[in-house]
């Protein structure tokens, strides 16, 4: 398990297909710009996919401090062992201290694969 | 750029040219068998929560609610149970909880599970998705060999739909949720149709693998009569000693444990007698169990009741309806 850190963003799993962000991941922002406002800390949001344009952009404006982008052909549609990959990688080198997923059937599937390797969801 | 082959049935990118994709047509049945554990709850009906079924410590008091099985596992047993009428293989299933939990055991045999397997100890109470998920991998790995896991989608006391995929990442298996068919399988992989929220997809995935069932699956499959016969009076042993406690409460320790070992001999004999396991039966690190292996803990839970504020006339006239429409969309009820 990681240590818990007090400096670490909070953060939003970006969900898109298509290229077009869920309106949850979008609420979410807004929900992770209250906690972070009250944390003293700053937002993250985390936007894997292919031929991205724009949608950083969005997720600014919709109260995110960064947007970690990770744009690559594999990611272009959602697979679980991928976009693990992809949270797991960028959850260790930044440690956030909290990850908010909509409960939609991606975000779900996605955030189980994380605790084992992170601690609890 | 090479030209892409598309397949003749389904118009769908073939990798390989010529490549007969549908695993369906290329099956050899009596070549594939597949074993599979399916992982299965009694759940306390939350169609009727109320606040004396929460605990202080947030958990809930499942003595105050009727037990039923876990709808969705219901389908996940459905759909091992088709797997294993198509292809051959064996279906065991496996429950966590109290000994009351053997109800839904007895339930699965009487649709016609193979094997069946209660899960239970004092230090696993109170457990949450991340110590119920080790519990449960723990459990499978002591099941013996597998090629698929089946859960429901998520279980109606806890709503989360962790604990199927928690456990294929302890168990180190790929995991496919919202299973809606099993499309088809040959050694080693299996093709699933899955629902993805707005529309389906359809992926192959290497065994074994764990597999969430959606309740649009399947319709279970009535209760086998002849099996209703046959295995009623099947037990696990925590429930003979349960019984011999009750019948036997003037008796002493010595005339029960007779009667215990008794029953036991009788039922085991009859093929009738249940398997029963703690957790030191699966190799459990205690320490990952129950309430200290759980950092989340309930703190509330609310039911929702929407109330009318009032009503609204409006003329049956286009402008009416126009206007009605409008409000909706502004609301954001509809578009």
């Amino acid at each position: 398990m990681i240590e818990k850190n007090p400096q670490g963003e909070v953060w939003v799993f970006a969900e898109q297909q298509d290229g077009t962000i869920n309106d949850v991941a979008l609420e979410l922002c807004g929900k992770a710009r209250e906690l972070g406002d009250r944390l003293g800390v700053k937002v993250g949001a985390v936007l894997p996919g292919a031929g991205l344009n724009g949608q950083a952009k969005q997720l600014i404006a919709h109260g995110a401090d960064n947007v970690y982008v990770v744009d690559n052909p594999r990611l272009g549609h959602y697979q679980t062992e991928p976009y693990t990959k992809v949270l797991v990688t960028l959850i260790e080198k930044h440690k956030p201290q909290i990850v908010l997923y909509g409960a939609t059937n991606m975000g779900r599937d996605l955030c189980c694969a994380l605790p084992r390797r992170h601690g609890p969801a | 750029m090479d030209e892409v082959d598309l397949c003749a049935k389904c118009a769908d990118y073939l990798d390989i040219p010529n490549q007969n994709h549908h695993l369906e047509q290329t099956l050899e049945p009596k070549h594939v068998a597949f074993d599979s554990v399916v992982l299965v709850k009694q759940v306390p009906d939350t169609g009727n929560v109320t606040a004396e079924a929460m605990k202080d410590d947030g958990t809930v008091n499942r003595a105050a609610l009727p037990a039923i099985f876990n709808p969705e596992d219901l389908h996940a047993l459905e759909t091992a149970l088709e797997v294993r009428d198509r292809f051959g293989g064996t279906v065991t299933c496996v429950t966590m909880g109290p000994p009351k939990a053997a109800e839904i055991l007895r339930e699965c045999l009487y649709r016609g599970a193979d094997r069946v397997v209660l899960l239970t100890d004092r230090r696993a109470a109170a457990s949450d998705t991340l110590a119920t998920s080790y519990i449960l991998s723990q459990a499978v790995k002591t099941v013996g060999k597998y090629d698929l896991v089946f859960c429901g989608r998520q279980a109606i006391d806890g709503d989360t739909a962790q604990t199927g995929p928690q456990a294929a990442e302890k168990l180190g298996i790929p995991q496919v949720t919202y299973l809606e068919e099993f499309v088809g399988g040959q050694d080693g992989k299996a093709r699933i149709k899955r629902n993805i929220g707005n529309g389906w997809e359809i992926v192959d995935v290497r065994l074994p693998a764990l597999v969430t069932v959606m309740e649009s699956a399947n319709t279970p499959r009535p209760l086998g009569a002849r099996r209703m016969m046959q295995f009623k009076r099947a037990q696990v042993p925590s429930e003979i000693e349960g019984a011999v406690r009750n019948e036997m409460a003037d008796a002493t320790d010595e005339a029960r444990q007779a009667e215990v070992a008794k029953r036991t001999a009788a039922l085991q004999e009859q093929g009738m007698l249940l398997e029963q396991w703690d957790l030191d039966d699966i190799n459990a690190d205690i320490d990952r169990c129950g309430l200290s292996g759980s950092p989340t803990k309930v703190y509330r839970i609310q039911a929702i009741v929407l109330k009318k504020e009032g009503h609204k006339e409006v003329a049956p006239t286009a402008d009416g309806i126009s206007e009605l429409v409008h409000e909706l969309v502004v609301d954001r009820t509809l578009g």
